[in-house]
């Protein structure tokens, strides 16, 4: 049997954590790629399954530099603006902008509704 | 978004997450998967290109010179 490589992968196997915990369900994925692609485009099982280990890879490789980033800020939660700073630190810088004010309004309908977003700790 | 929280969690049991930073996870990744497919299907259809040659595509007319189509398009003219 090959060798899983990647952090949470490994993580998963000690716990007895189960395959799809780690993973996010293969529905969603497959309808996020299904509305990207043209009405006539199949995707196949594999490249679902690819995307699912992808994905799941790209959130904790994101995830763990921001938590970085509290853990020297001294901050116990992680919030929306360390994920945004995450995104920008690791390359992905195009989606760091848009991020910001997606959340910016996020917050707004937040406060609308009653629900006051977490503060900085 | 439960989903989101698990892996982050598989990552660092003891770390606390916001909701709205479980958000923006959840907007991130979506948009990465977007644009991961996007690029894919670019190269999937790249590949395509590559491998098919007129003769595969029997919906496609037989190949006609454009001095004879040239010829049968102005004899039709005169005929109509």
């Amino acid at each position: 049997m090959v060798d899983n490589v990647g952090g949470s992968s490994s993580n998963a196997e000690n716990s007895g954590i189960r395959e799809q915990d780690r993973l996010l369900p293969i529905a969603n994925v497959g309808r996020i790629m299904k509305q990207i692609l043209p009405p006539n485009a199949k995707i196949s099982k594999e490249s679902k399954e690819t995307m699912q280990e992808c994905v799941s890879e790209f959130i904790s490789f994101v995830t763990s530099e921001a938590s970085e980033k509290c853990r020297k800020e001294r901050r116990k939660t992680v919030n929306g603006d360390d994920i945004c700073w995450a995104l920008g630190s690791l390359g992905f810088d195009d989606y760091a902008e848009p991020l910001r004010r997606y959340l910016q309004r996020y917050r707004e309908l937040e406060v609308d509704r009653g629900n006051s977003p977490p503060k900085r700790e | 978004m439960s989903h989101i929280r698990t892996i982050i969690k598989l990552e660092d049991p003891d770390l606390r997450v916001s909701k709205d930073a479980l958000m923006a996870v959840n907007t991130a990744a979506e948009t990465f998967v977007e644009q991961f497919v996007q690029e894919a299907y670019t190269c999937c259809a790249e590949d395509r290109k590559k491998c098919l040659s007129y003769d595969h595509l029997d919906f496609v007319p037989e190949r006609v010179k454009a001095e004879d189509a040239l010829r049968e398009r102005s004899a039709a003219g005169k005929g109509g």
